[in-house]
């Protein structure tokens, strides 16, 4: 799924935007405050970046050169959206090495196909290049993390390595041939990298160039390869016989927890009737090889069985993230968690805009359900909602 | 003048008051359970929006405004009070079940960074929770987010005309 970065404080422009990128199955960064936008791209690794020009606190053209200047996100490909259409403002962006330039307003329908465009092009570039310009990419199988980084330390090479494993992508940045940092998610960096080292499916990409960034990672390439590969080691022994790692996993029907010890009901507790093994892996709250662990013995015990879904249908399911993200969210209490799981608990009973029981005649509902009923019908036959559906539309139009 | 009228309910009347002030930029009155603003469209149309704060235990101004021939029904949680859903989820239940209304529940967040919640939950359609209500998430304080949530409140009432 290809991620796209949206910057404009204009939600009523960019939310239908964003909306038609997701129906297209794009992954849809928002933001409507450049600021944010600048902290999060130092972590974050898009596909695509749309950005207002004219934007409060940092404007589009200092936030384009602040994203050019990040080894991680120097070739994501940047479009400016403006209003303005004075052509001197439109040659300053492009003098600037943006890739392309909408001006706003701009039908949802070309800005997806420009984009398209461009990320064809860049797929088509990438395929003619076996290699970047300065660098080089391949497979995590051939070549995994501990490989990648006793190779550049013996040149003793700066360069990020961008690591991608099925949605993840993760950087790790090495000062002269020396691991300094390393970004996954939200992991601390010492724990982003022990998950990476345990990558051994997936694609790389190095690329060398000047790191400046603060030192996060303390110990050397030594103490790190160490530890990389015994997990490697580790992590390939307790994978024997489990599935893949992308393999859907539900619950069964085995209720009685006794012989469960802690740990186990605690990840059993992550999954929401179904998840990818892999998600319940990043859900935990172990170590990873430990969580591993953890999957396979509840597979084993048969608290756990697999399913033939298709995980991604299964990952496009709105409520479902929704519920996972409810329940792993540690700021919100787990008692919120709870409510607003029965919250949903009931719409996934019903399609929108269904009852929540099945459906009566008129005749049959109760009394104050009918009255009730009579009442939505006067008001719908009079045009009588106090509104017509006109002043309606005019509402809604002065508040978009 | 056509008027429409929205009730904005909460466990305080902190988070209606801030939702009506962001849309209609400026409370016109306000009592310790209520709070009033105006937003119009023109001389000729507008939408009345009452803030009130919910006082189940007594005959409060709370159940005047319900019980009064709404456009719909905003109900109002911080995502982090569990006190606030707790106290809010048996009245959206309620009314879920009497009223025909739209009903929208906004999950308040005070800062959309913290706890960090992807963007791809803030659908402008919201969640259906039943029938005729909806939920989604929302920052109140920001004029975007809350006018949002009003439109979502209107397409809602569309989608019973259409």
């Amino acid at each position: 799924m290809k991620k796209v970065v949206l910057i404009d404080n204009d939600t009523s422009y960019v939310l239908p935007l964003k909306s038609e990128f997701e129906k297209a199955d794009y992954e849809v960064i928002y933001f409507d405050d450049s600021q944010k936008a600048r902290e999060a791209l130092q972590h974050l690794v898009p596909d695509i970046i749309l950005c207002e020009v004219e934007l409060p606190q940092i404007n589009g053209h200092a936030l384009f050169k602040e994203v050019r200047s990040l080894a991680a996100t120097k070739s994501v490909p940047f479009i400016f959206l403006s209003g303005q259409k004075r052509v001197d403002d439109r040659i300053k962006s492009m003098e600037l090495g943006v890739d392309d330039y909408i001006v706003k307003p701009c039908s949802i329908e070309e800005i997806m196909a420009r984009v398209r465009a461009l990320l064809r092009e860049i797929s088509e570039t990438n395929e003619h290049q076996s290699q970047p310009e300065k660098g080089f990419s391949g497979n995590l199988t051939e070549m995994n993390l501990v490989d990648l980084i006793q190779t550049l330390e013996l040149g003793k090479k700066s360069a990020v390595l961008k690591l991608k494993h099925n949605t993840s992508t993760g950087l790790v940045f090495l000062k002269h041939g020396e691991v300094i940092d390393a970004t996954l998610d939200n992991l601390p960096p010492d724990q982003a990298l022990l998950r990476m080292f345990t990558w051994t499916v997936g694609t790389f990409v190095v690329e060398m160039s000047a790191i400046e960034r603060e030192r996060t990672i303390k110990q050397s390439n030594k103490e790190l390869i160490t530890v990389g590969l015994r997990r490697i080691n580790e992590w390939e022994q307790i994978k024997e016989n489990l599935p893949s790692l992308n393999t859907v996993v539900v619950k069964t029907e085995l209720n009685n927890y006794q012989g469960l010890s802690e740990d186990e009901k605690r990840l059993l507790a992550t999954v929401d009737q179904k998840s990818m093994i892999y998600e319940m892996i990043q859900k935990s709250h172990t170590d990873d090889i430990k969580a591993l662990e953890l999957i396979k013995s509840l597979l084993k015990k048969g608290y756990l069985k697999e399913t033939d879904e298709n995980y991604l249908s299964y990952t496009d399911n709105y409520l479902a993230q929704l519920k996972e993200h409810a329940s792993k969210s540690r700021s919100s209490s787990d008692r919120v968690a709870a409510i607003m799981a029965n919250f949903f608990d009931r719409s996934d009973q019903q399609q929108p805009g269904g009852n929540e029981q099945p459906r009566v005649e008129r005749r049959q509902l109760p009394d104050r359900r009918r009255y009730l009923r009579r009442r939505f019908d006067r008001i719908r036959e009079t045009g009588n909602i106090h509104l017509t559906k006109a002043e309606l539309l005019m509402i809604r139009e002065r508040l978009m | 003048m056509r008027i429409g009228e929205v009730a904005i309910i909460s466990h305080t009347l902190t988070e209606p008051e801030t939702f009506i002030r962001s849309i209609c930029g400026k409370i016109e009155v306000q009592n310790p359970t209520t709070c009033f603003g105006r937003f119009d469209v023109d001389d000729q149309l507008g939408l009345h929006l009452y803030g009130v704060r919910i006082d189940p235990e007594s005959k409060s101004f709370f159940w005047d405004i319900a019980s009064r021939k709404m456009l719909g029904y905003i109900f109002i949680f911080n995502w982090d009070d569990r006190t606030m859903l707790e106290s809010i989820k048996p009245l959206v239940d309620h009314f879920a079940q009497q009223f025909e209304m739209p009903i929208v529940v906004v999950a308040n967040i005070a800062d959309r960074s913290v706890p960090p919640i992807p963007e791809k939950f803030f659908q402008p359609n919201g969640i259906a929770l039943a029938a005729n209500a909806r939920f989604t998430f929302g920052q109140i304080s920001a004029p975007a987010d809350a006018k949002k949530v009003l439109v979502l409140l209107i397409n809602m009432l569309l989608e019973r005309l259409d």
